[in-house]
């Protein structure tokens, strides 16, 4: 067991090594520099101006001799400064962490609340017209555009009704509420990003914990426990379900860069300043040390995620040995 | 299983009426989607116009069936190269075996590491966006899925007697993969491949709705839904059916998706 946890930590060194090389070679091996695109859309930047430039971030240098300079920072956690603004972007990444961290926590919380029992109860009853309607339930989900329902959900809920805010996080006179007065501002303005990035996930989920459970529910324990003359409630929630909960486990670690990924567009729809809303802004602005930053904290996120899932996986179910 | 039919039969129309949209789309669209009459500007929905027209007096409607061909075909190419490269990068993986193997899957593990939407507007951020660029950048993002597809159909392919059989007979190893294995392997693939095209267009309609996919004035469902965005609470039908054309595109290749995944599942 200590072995498994050991050589699975270990593994994250190559992995690391990895996302590093591909975060840099899709800025630097494109054609043309780094440099082109952001002034060749200001024409007022002379050449002289260019040049300077390509000096100062050391695009003159060969790109194996840039990566490993910038590998070098980076062990350090120093990813540069941002072309935009010239702060030091680890510290810029830093302050909009929270709040992406925040509001993808919540929509896993919220995933699992609604998909498990939903998922149970489809098995349980499974071909039943309820089981049936959560079938076309899910694949609505599934194919529901969550940009376009945050603008439906913005515009019923915040503009046609006026219930919820629809920009940012915090409402103007934020400094001048209570602390209870807080707290309620900013889980008035995370319900619509919450929900809309939890759509997606939830049809996905409830899918998966309805086969899950199925395919438990054929396992010759529930028939003993059947034959036995437990009653049905018994069955599933104390005998089928804990067993068909343990594959959420990694399903959950594999859920993370969708997540991430989809903070670029909820958080442009909403104006939340998190990390996804800086991402956009820096590709927009073609500002490349912030972008290959979060490229990196993004796929090593990611990574520790699945790490995660992976070793609670073999500590929750004792039948899985990692031998060898 | 009855609903379920149900289920891939309504997948199979809206994904046969889409692509007759698409190809038809000069005959079915009423007016040229380019033509600009500033005098009829913003209008609701009425019987000239039936979903209305934009803040260019364009009519809607007509660029929303230009724009089927705009979303079908990148979703078409971009899950076409996306299949090409999961498919050599699979089989490879998947015959030759050893380190060849290791380090190849290693690759997609790191890749699959990436939130894919990061990895694309990266990728965007470089190259100008444009429809081209945007098909390779989805096709090389997603073949990952493909590759652990059909390595793992012919790690269990390999062994079987008609591989030996062509092997007994001297057939080149390119020969085996392409006539003898991945014909065998390729069932899964076709049902990914579908639902790729479901992504594939939703990513396409993210990326032109922020901007940084198909640029205007070529019309495409995700940048009249930006349009849509800017006049929030106001022009509800530049909102709308836009939005609506991608969920029924995205529903309709995900039923059909599930349904074959359903025909060619060997539980059945």
């Amino acid at each position: 067991m200590k072995s498994y946890i050991k050589r699975r930590i270990i593994s994250i060194i190559p992995m690391l090594i990895g996302i590093s090389i591909i975060s840099f070679a899709v800025i630097h091996l494109a054609p043309g520099s780094p440099v082109d695109l952001s002034t060749s859309l200001n024409a007022k930047v002379s050449l002289e101006a260019k040049e300077k430039l390509i000096t100062q971030y050391g695009l003159d240098r060969p790109v194996f001799i840039q990566y490993l300079s910038w590998l070098k920072r980076l062990a350090t956690l120093d990813f540069g400064d941002s072309y935009r603004d010239g702060r030091k972007v680890i510290v810029k990444i830093a302050e909009r962490i929270p709040i992406t961290l925040l509001i993808n926590i919540l929509s896993i919380l919220l995933i699992l609340c609604i998909a498990i029992p939903i998922g149970v109860s489809s098995a349980a009853r499974s071909g039943s017209l309820y089981d049936r309607s959560m079938t076309v339930f899910v694949f609505i989900g599934f194919a529901l555009p969550g940009f376009w329902l945050g603008l439906l959900l913005m515009s019923l809920f915040g503009i046609t009704l006026g219930w919820l805010p629809i920009q940012g996080i915090v409402s103007l006179d934020f400094d001048s509420l209570s602390f209870i007065g807080k707290i309620a501002d900013v889980a008035r303005h995370l319900i619509l990003p919450v929900f809309v990035s939890a759509v997606g996930g939830l049809a996905g989920m409830s899918r998966y914990m309805r086969s899950n459970m199925l395919e438990v529910l054929h396992k010759d324990y529930v028939r003993t426990a059947r034959a036995k003359g437990l009653p049905e409630s018994m069955v599933i929630y104390k005998h089928a379900l804990k067993n068909a909960l343990l594959p959420v486990i990694t399903i959950l670690g594999l859920s993370v860069p969708g997540l991430i990924g989809g903070s670029v567009i909820f958080e442009s729809i909403f104006g939340i300043p998190g990390m996804g809303r800086l991402f956009y802004e820096s590709v927009m602005g073609r500002d490349y040390p912030v972008i290959m930053a979060i490229l990196v904290i993004g796929a090593t996120l990611t990574l520790i995620g699945n790490i995660l899932a992976d070793i609670s996986y073999s500590l929750a179910d004792p039948r899985i040995r990692y031998e060898k | 299983m009855r609903s379920r039919n149900k289920l891939t039969l309504f997948g199979v129309v809206i994904v046969g009426l889409l692509g007759l949209a698409a190809l038809f789309a000069p005959l079915i669209a009423p007016y040229d989607p380019a033509s600009i009459d500033i005098e009829s500007a913003l209008l609701g929905p009425s019987s000239q116009h039936i979903f209305g027209t934009d803040y260019l007096g364009r009519d809607v409607f007509s660029r929303m069936v230009y724009g089927s061909r705009i979303s079908l075909s990148i979703g078409f190419i971009a899950v076409g190269i996306a299949v090409c490269i999961g498919i050599v990068i699979g089989s490879i993986a998947g015959y030759y075996g050893g380190k060849t193997d290791t380090v190849l899957m290693r690759f997609v593990d790191i890749m699959l590491c990436f939130p894919s939407f990061f990895l694309i507007l990266a990728v965007v951020a470089v190259l100008e966006p444009n429809i081209t660029n945007i098909m390779i950048v989805i096709g090389i993002t997603s073949w990952m899925g493909v590759a652990r597809l059909i390595r793992a159909e012919i790690l269990s392919l390999k062994e079987r007697e008609f591989i030996l059989a062509a092997r007994a007979i001297g057939a080149s190893d390119l020969r085996i993969i392409v006539f003898h294995l991945i014909p065998n392997a390729i069932a899964p693939v076709l049902v990914s491949a579908v639902l790729g095209v479901a992504a594939a267009v939703l990513v396409e309609s993210a990326l032109s709705f922020l901007g940084l996919g198909v640029q205007p004035p070529t019309p495409s469902w995700g940048n009249i839904l930006m349009e849509g965005k800017a006049s929030l609470g106001v022009c509800w039908w530049l909102m709308l059916f836009p939005g609506l054309a991608i969920f029924i595109t995205v529903l309709g290749y995900n039923l059909l998706g599930e349904g074959l995944r359903e025909h060619f599942s060997p539980h059945k």
